[in-house]
């Protein structure tokens, strides 16, 4: 039989042809069956098992076809019209139904759960939605609680995830584009965005970064955010991650792009600039004042988290003078039996702590924490007990670690993981000098990075007054009349004019309250 | 450097940027042992110069918006005398750089860092310097407006730390050396006001929105004198002109003077963590401008071709000028203000005066 691009006619060609194809796999489906309603003409259905809702293909697809009943009724339409495509009007109950032509087509949908409807002598195959697998149920994201807010979280399955989102969107113009990537897998990767707020240049450009990608497999949108950023060998990450529908929801109302990929309950969202990573969803629904604070509270974890360390270890070993006497004189008791210069001391118990934490996450969870717990206590107890290293440092680098979990974002929590590491060597190789130019190279750095085109540290630089509600402070909800700039969108109108929003209490001027109640029992 | 842009607040920062870092220490002690007392009306009257060298420079490039000064020169004065010019502003900006890049690593060895190499300190600076010229030059002015609140919040330390010693007794006589004298002592801030002179005609074609120029660059020179000339009015009502004039970086001993409360006993760490930012800029810029006017005058394309054996240029030069700082503050006092001062003032007079020969003074679209 010769190989070709489309169905035969045959019903045993194309049965051939499939399983020369997908092979005799175990979980593969074949029905053969006969449909009186087309003079008993020989058909079969395919599918995987496991992957299809077997209770609907039995309900909506054998049992009409089989017992004849969809037909009973619809002889006329059966003369008139091409009997497969009566078929797909009125033969079966399945919701959705298309009808193909091309292997390549029909076999995509038999992989991803849909079944296939050969039938003999027709070179047309109907192929019945049918998609149904055991799921994860909703539940609370794992990486970003929140205290206050909404508790479900994205799931492994994009259609779940894209209804997480249509629930909080209701606009007619959020749009879900969808594409495969990944030769073998075939993932499906869905754009969400609300078309008359993202920037099309920028929608554009992202589509063209993941057309390009041509990869036989994306388990996961970590595979995908390598792909698409702009630095790839920046230790900062340029695309935002969640794990929660409002979050996602709140970046396409701000003319962001959302990418969902199947498989995997962690969404991308672009483009991104630095301060996102240090805000959280409960500083939108928490009082401004509290969502205000909490910032100043992590944008002081920031910079303890990269910092810490380094200053520590610069003003111990080159600059004693700078700290108070009866401070520098305590720390010198400290570090009187510890033979290790303040540099080895903390790279050995910031390894140590990375070690910790790391073993933390692999071990199962009751005893991952044990572990994180009695080996942080322990160890460092036993550390400062054997004059291996100072209290002071243990001090300074719980101070560190603490500090990089008040971060919200993990992935940043980790690039400043990273960085600690070499600002540390130069602070405790140049003292001050080493840790200024390290701060200014990543400062430096930072300034060059842009995320599909937006820079990355704006709306501090560039400087743009306007997006500044929602940076080190986060207004109140009535003064934030605009998007922000950095999503380059279209329409950057959020609200009307403050004076109309901001809450006031009732005026008693000349007014009564019974007058106010009965105004507004007549309303 | 075609492609990039530059915003108004960028190129407002730029300017304090470059004239704050050396003329706070080394020219402020310069000039108290040529002027006592008189340090800071002398460089406010070098300033008052400076800002009006600024808008005659901004006053030619905007009649060649989107021109460098090498370019303009060329199309005034011709192929060969441009690339004369060329080479000696390339010569000018890596000096400038060297001596930008000393101020630190001068402050850092001496106050800092004692048993460091100097070697070691020129080389990572250098290496700092040539990564931000990497990054491009966009990138190195908005870190100037990082750098901007860095030399802001120093300037403040210092004052609140300082004012409980300040005398004004220390600042009486006013022009106790005379006006004359305070004039011709205003050259020893050229060097610094040069740095601003010229970089104007080199990044001026930059600039997005031009016909803010002349306002831009007047109000950054007002600001950049506020913060400049608040360290020798204070080095001198702190400690004196004696005393200013004792010392080479003087700002370093005026950090000394000034205490943050108890907890805080010494200003010279955070001083310097401020104060680097604000040189850093200077020498970034200093060091990229030196690279395009070399790249502009050979016609070379590739940055790299020029950017790697420059660094070790600069490397050496650095080295070879701040290892024995006598020498340093002795080149500081002569030959480089004069030199500076007739290139900035003389290279704006001539292409000025070509412009006007050749009828290239009308007003553009960027007025």
């Amino acid at each position: 039989m010769e190989k070709q691009t489309k169905a035969y006619r045959k019903l045993k060609d194309n049965e051939q042809y499939l399983k020369e194809t997908l092979g005799g796999s175990a979980d593969i489906v074949h029905r053969h069956f006969v449909i009186p309603g087309l003079n008993n003409r020989k058909a079969f259905l395919i599918y995987i098992d496991g992957l299809v809702n077997t209770q609907e293909i039995d309900d909506s697809i054998l049992r009409p076809l089989v017992s004849y009943s969809q037909f009973s009724n619809e002889e006329e339409l059966m003369v008139k019209v091409d009997p497969i495509s009566s078929l797909m009007e009125a033969g079966v109950l399945t919701s959705s139904v298309k009808m193909m032509k091309e292997w390549e087509q029909i076999l995509d949908s038999i992989v991803c759960g849909d079944t296939a409807l050969f039938i003999e002598g027709s070179d047309k195959v109907i192929i019945h939605a049918t998609r149904g697998w055991d799921a994860r149920s909703i539940s609370e994201p794992i990486t970003e609680g929140e205290v206050r807010g909404p508790r479900d979280g994205f799931i492994e399955s994009i259609r779940s995830n894209t209804a997480l989102i249509r629930r909080r969107i209701r606009d007619y113009g959020l749009r879900f584009e969808n594409m495969k990537i990944g030769k073998m897998t075939k993932t499906d990767v869905s754009l969400a965005y609300i078309d008359c707020l993202a920037d099309k240049g920028i929608l554009e450009e992202l589509k063209k970064r993941l057309k390009r990608i041509d990869v036989d497999s994306i388990l996961e949108s970590g595979y995908l955010e390598e792909y698409i950023e702009d630095s790839p060998f920046s230790p900062f990450p340029q695309i935002e991650h969640t794990e929660r529908p409002d979050k996602a929801a709140a970046a396409i109302l701000e003319g962001r792009i959302v990418i969902i990929v199947d498989n995997t309950p962690f969404v991308l969202m672009v483009p991104t600039v630095m301060w996102q990573f240090l805000q959280a969803s409960g500083d939108y629904y928490e009082r401004y004042f509290m969502g205000s604070f909490l910032r100043w509270i992590r944008f002081t974890a920031f910079f303890l988290s990269l910092t810490l360390p380094s200053i520590y270890v610069l003003l111990v070993s080159f600059h004693q003078e700078m700290i108070p006497t009866p401070l520098a004189l305590n720390t010198a008791a400290g570090r009187e039996s510890v033979p290790f210069p303040a540099i080895i001391e903390a790279l050995l118990m910031e390894t140590m702590f990375e070690i910790l934490r790391e073993a933390g996450i692999r071990m199962p969870r009751q005893v991952g924490q044990a572990v994180s717990i009695v080996g942080a206590l322990v160890i460092g107890d036993a550390a400062v007990k054997a004059g291996i290293i100072s209290p002071t440092m243990v001090i300074i680098i719980a101070a560190t670690g603490i500090s990089s979990f008040a971060i919200p974002a993990y992935t940043v929590s980790f690039s400043l993981r990273l960085l600690r590491f070499p600002l540390l060597l130069l602070s405790g190789t140049l003292g001050v000098f080493g840790f200024i130019a390290g701060t200014i190279f990543i400062v430096m750095h930072l300034l060059s990075l842009r995320s599909f085109g937006a820079p990355y540290l704006a709306p501090i630089s560039p400087l743009r007054m306007k997006d500044m509600k929602d940076v080190a402070v986060r207004v109140p909800w009535w003064t934030m009349l605009q998007r922000p700039q950095n999503t380059q969108g279209q329409n950057s109108k959020r609200q009307i004019e403050e004076e109309d929003l901001k809450p006031k209490p009732p005026s008693n001027k000349g007014r009564s309250w019974r007058k106010i109640r009965n105004r507004r029992n007549e309303a | 450097m075609r492609n990039a842009k530059i915003d108004q607040i960028q190129y407002f920062s730029l300017f304090p940027n470059l004239v704050f870092g050396k003329a706070i220490g080394f020219t402020s002690g310069v000039l108290s042992r040529q002027v006592g007392a008189d340090v800071w009306t002398s460089m406010l009257i070098g300033f008052v110069i400076g800002t009006l060298i600024m808008l005659f420079m901004t006053f030619i490039g905007s009649r060649f918006p989107d021109k460098t000064i090498l370019q303009y020169s060329s199309h005034l004065l011709g192929k060969w005398p441009a690339k004369w010019i060329g080479v000696i502003l390339f010569l000018f900006f890596s000096v400038a750089f060297t001596t930008s890049a000393n101020v630190i690593t001068l402050h850092i060895k001496e106050y800092l860092l004692p048993e460091t190499p100097m070697i070691v300190l020129t080389v990572s600076y250098v290496l700092l310097s040539m990564y931000g010229v990497i990054l491009g030059i966009e990138v190195i002015l908005r870190l100037a407006l990082f750098a901007l609140i860095m030399t802001i919040l120093l300037d403040f330390l210092m004052v609140i730390g300082s004012i409980a010693k300040f005398d004004i007794m220390n600042l009486l006589p006013l022009f106790d050396r005379g006006i004359v004298k305070n004039i011709t002592s205003s050259i020893y801030l050229f060097p610094d006001l040069s740095f601003a002179v010229l970089a104007v005609g080199m990044l001026f074609p930059l600039l997005n929105q031009k016909k803010k120029a002349y306002s831009l660059t007047f109000k950054s020179m007002i600001a950049a004198t506020l913060l400049t000339v608040t360290w020798p009015l204070f080095e001198i009502g702190v400690m004196g002109a004696d005393i200013t004039k004792q010392y080479v970086v003087t700002c370093m001993q005026m950090a000394r003077s000034a205490q943050l409360t108890l907890y805080l006993p010494r200003y010279e760490l955070i001083m310097m963590i401020l104060f680097v930012w604000g040189v850093i800029i200077q020498s970034m810029v200093m060091f990229y401008c030196a690279m395009y006017s070399f790249k502009q005058t050979t016609g070379i394309k590739k940055d790299w071709y020029i950017i790697l054996p420059l660094s070790l240029i600069l490397m050496i030069g650095t080295y070879l000028l701040g290892y024995d700082h006598n020498r340093f503050v002795d080149f500081l006092t002569t030959p480089w203000p004069q030199i500076t001062t007739s290139l900035s003032t003389g290279l704006p007079v001539i292409l000025f005066l070509a412009a006007l020969i050749r009828g290239k003074l009308k007003r553009t679209d960027a007025e």
